[in-house]
């Protein structure tokens, strides 16, 4: 429970002073138990841990069905720029329905931009994955684009200040190295098909 | 050439996991459903539009292959925006690949029957060390 503490530091800072919070507003009228207040404070942090793990999980699975579905659209010879529109078509008709389902949609310009302008992105990096897809191994090309959780990562040190741990620096390294050896592998590939 | 391809997928999905963190950064996790429309819808018109210049032949499979992966990516987007709203992006990026890879690669070898080379599998060990250290 303590190293999964560690590993959720921003969300134990939030319960903490949240609590804080409620201790100084409740101790204006009578001392709160000092040990309740861990008690409820742990098994939310638990209870948070387990909710979004789930959500995570269930991100994983879907994403594989989609990673999936790009060998069976090679190996049935789709048309891969018509499959792309299918997949935008197939995602803007959840969004939709989701939102219906929800009965409300609240409206920001900065999010209207910032997602399209993410838009505009992912559909070239389909487009070109899709192409690359013809040649490449799924393994191989999937785990390559896995290793792109390096800008984000370091967005979140460099821009957001989230603070590695020495292990996690290392471990960043280690995804350099490793995206070289699949280049390697990927330009031999296309040499021998070239 | 097939290379280079990857290398722009990998720059360009890198940068699109930076506009999921922005988003919630910048307080605006209220408008994850806004955002993700305008992502999807602007990809599907930008697709529709270079769909009109170019004729292109379609089989039927494209519709349906294309759909199922639309759904899948749009609900496994909503769930992982769900979880980096309330967990570090150091752990939420790495953790989600880490699962990524596992599922996909058991998925090539048994169903598609891929074969790796001695660098891939050493690449695959190092990525799975990377994000185990990285978690």
């Amino acid at each position: 429970m303590i190293e999964q503490g560690h590993r959720i530091p921003i969300r134990l800072y939030d319960y903490t002073a949240q609590h804080r919070t409620e201790g100084m507003s409740a101790s204006a009228e009578a001392p709160l138990p000092r040990l309740s207040i861990h008690t409820e404070r742990f098994e939310r942090e638990e209870h948070d841990l387990y909710y979004m793990a789930a959500f995570l999980i269930l991100s994983i699975v879907f994403n594989t069905f989609f990673a999936s579905c790009y060998k069976v659209a090679a190996r049935k010879n789709c048309n891969l720029q018509m499959v792309n529109v299918w997949v935008y078509v197939g995602s803007t008709g959840t969004m939709l329905a989701y939102i219906l389902a929800k009965g409300h949609l609240p409206l920001n310009p900065h999010a209207l931009l910032l997602g399209t302008a993410a838009g505009i992105l992912v559909f070239f990096a389909t487009l070109t994955f899709f192409h690359h897809m013809k040649r490449g191994q799924l393994s191989a090309s999937w785990t390559v684009i896995s290793l792109s959780i390096g800008f984000p990562v370091l967005a979140s040190i460099f821009i957001w200040h989230e603070h590695p741990s020495p292990r996690q620096i290392v471990g960043m390294a280690l995804i350099v190295i490793a995206l070289i050896l699949f280049g390697r592998h990927e330009t031999n590939q296309g040499g021998k098909a070239l | 050439m097939s290379f280079l391809l990857l290398m722009i997928a990998f720059s360009l999905t890198g940068i699109i996991g930076i506009t999921n963190k922005a988003l919630i950064e910048w307080g605006l996790s209220a408008y994850r459903e806004l955002y993700m429309l305008a992502f999807y819808g602007t990809a599907m018109l930008l697709g529709g539009a270079v769909l009109c210049f170019r004729s292109q032949e379609s089989v039927p499979a494209d519709k349906w292959v294309g759909l199922f992966m639309g759904f899948s990516g749009a609900v496994s987007m909503l769930f992982f925006l769900i979880a980096l709203g309330h967990m570090p992006g150091i752990v939420v990026f790495p953790v989600r690949n880490l699962g990524n890879l596992v599922l996909t690669g058991v998925v090539s070898i048994a169903a598609w029957k891929e074969h790796l080379s001695r660098s891939q599998w050493l690449g695959i060990a190092l990525s799975l060390v990377a994000i185990w250290l990285i978690y």
